[in-house]
């Protein structure tokens, strides 16, 4: 259930966290855990990646919170870092790490048929195959709107950006994903029931 | 029509009277009704995957921190890469007489009573020796000295032949003295040297066993043997 950040209850929430209230960090963690690991998940589809993803932002949230002014900025601020720690843990990802994506989606490329029905599980690996493809900036911004169901002001907001740059960045992100799979010869038969 | 606008149609972001511009435009655009059909297949496409449990290793804070329920092989990693970063940064760990030792930089050196100086005087000590050795002057060298000095002084001073023939028994005496006196300071000299390679090897012995012992005692500790143990090895014993 999505929180009401404008509320009272939430700033209230904030503000415990800010006096160091464990009780407070728990309910953050059970809400944003998840989303900050599946985020982290899409983002390089990789266990442990996640797994580090989420203690660095937890970390970081729980130690920095103190410089959190605005209470109801608590997602878009939470978001901001666990993005960040994307992009960091990206750029030091091993290369072990990518010749495996790249086997996985040269893999990709010889599995589908016409009359091929993929599995779920193999269906939402291939789409997380293909989410690896693309520049960063533009597989963030299609993480944040289809899956984190953020709106557009907010995603420009936590990655210090216009609203327009992020459209674009969402366009393109589509179009990339699009030619990948004609590339590919991922038909709409393929996948969709 | 440009691409923010696209993307605010896809996802419902305008106005109604843009809206219906922008569906009567993509009416007479079949190029841009085929585009928005490959975008809304992608985000189609997207749907398929849906959200995952995390793993259990989730941060929590307590009283003394941040805190991690991490996973064994996570542990296991940390610490072969502690061994490996501590191997190539010089840390060394030991096993001496007085327990483990933790130490940096070139390995630990063990005392065994003899320090690097006094295996330098020793050698110092054997050199001087073989110096003396060889310098050493016999007595048949000495007695030519001894008789020619007499034969001197006899020319010189009309020694009588009686005299001169105790006088040279007195000489032949004092060169065999000189001469043996010699001998006794090279003996002593080296006995102290010979004694000091029996304590220096006696020393290095004693250390090596002890640090064995040492060695057994730190194995037979590790291997616990509670009461209940004992009792049953000793019942054992008795049938």
């Amino acid at each position: 259930m999505e929180a009401d950040f404008e509320s009272p209850a939430y700033k209230e929430l904030v503000l415990k966290m800010q006096r160091g209230e464990e009780s407070a960090y728990q309910m953050v963690m059970d809400q944003y855990g998840k989303r900050v690991y599946n985020f982290a998940m899409r983002y390089a589809n990789d266990d442990h990646f996640a797994s580090e993803v989420v203690q660095q932002t937890f970390i970081q949230v729980f130690e920095k919170i103190d410089q959190l002014k605005d209470p109801s900025k608590l997602k878009s601020w939470l978001y901001r870092i666990a993005s960040n720690n994307c992009i960091s843990q990206g750029r030091s990802m091993s290369r072990r790490r990518k010749v495996e994506v790249d086997q996985a989606l040269m893999h990709v490329a010889d599995a589908p048929s016409p009359s091929h029905h993929m599995e779920r599980k193999e269906l939402k690996e291939l789409v997380l195959n293909i989410l690896q493809l693309i520049p960063p900036e533009q597989r963030q911004v299609i993480i944040m709107k289809e899956y984190e169901g953020l709106k557009f002001r907010e995603i420009a907001d936590i990655l210090n950006t216009s609203e327009n740059t992020i459209k674009a960045r969402m366009y393109y992100g589509l179009d990339a994903m699009k030619k990948i799979m004609i590339r590919k010869n991922l038909n709409k038969d393929l996948y969709y029931e | 029509m440009n691409k923010e606008q696209i993307i605010d149609y896809l996802y419902g972001g305008l106005d109604e009277g843009t809206r219906e511009r922008f569906e009567l435009e993509v009416e007479q655009n079949p190029a841009l009704a085929q585009e928005l059909e490959e975008l809304r297949q992608v985000r189609r496409f997207l749907t398929q995957s849906e959200d995952v449990e995390p793993a259990e290793v989730t941060p929590s804070r307590t009283k003394k921190g941040i805190t991690f329920r991490s996973r064994w092989w996570s542990m296991a990693a940390t610490f072969l890469f502690l061994m490996i970063a501590g191997k190539l940064l010089g840390i060394q760990l030991e096993m001496q007489q007085q327990g483990i030792v933790l130490s940096y930089g070139s390995p630990t050196e063990r005392n065994l009573g003899w320090q690097e100086v006094d295996i330098k005087e020793l050698v110092a000590k054997l050199e001087k020796l073989d110096e003396k050795i060889q310098t050493m002057p016999d007595t048949t060298a000495i007695s030519a000295m001894m008789a020619g000095q007499m034969a001197r002084h006899s020319g010189k001073y009309q020694i009588p032949a009686s005299d001169l023939k105790s006088l040279r028994a007195q000489q032949a005496d004092l060169a065999r003295q000189t001469s043996d006196q010699i001998q006794l300071q090279q003996q002593a000299y080296i006995q102290e040297v010979v004694n000091d390679l029996i304590q220096y090897w006696d020393t290095r012995r004693t250390e090596d066993i002890q640090l064995i012992n040492a060695g057994l005692d730190n194995i037979a500790q590790s291997i616990q043997f509670n009461d209940k143990e004992l009792l049953s090895f000793q019942s054992s014993e008795n049938l």
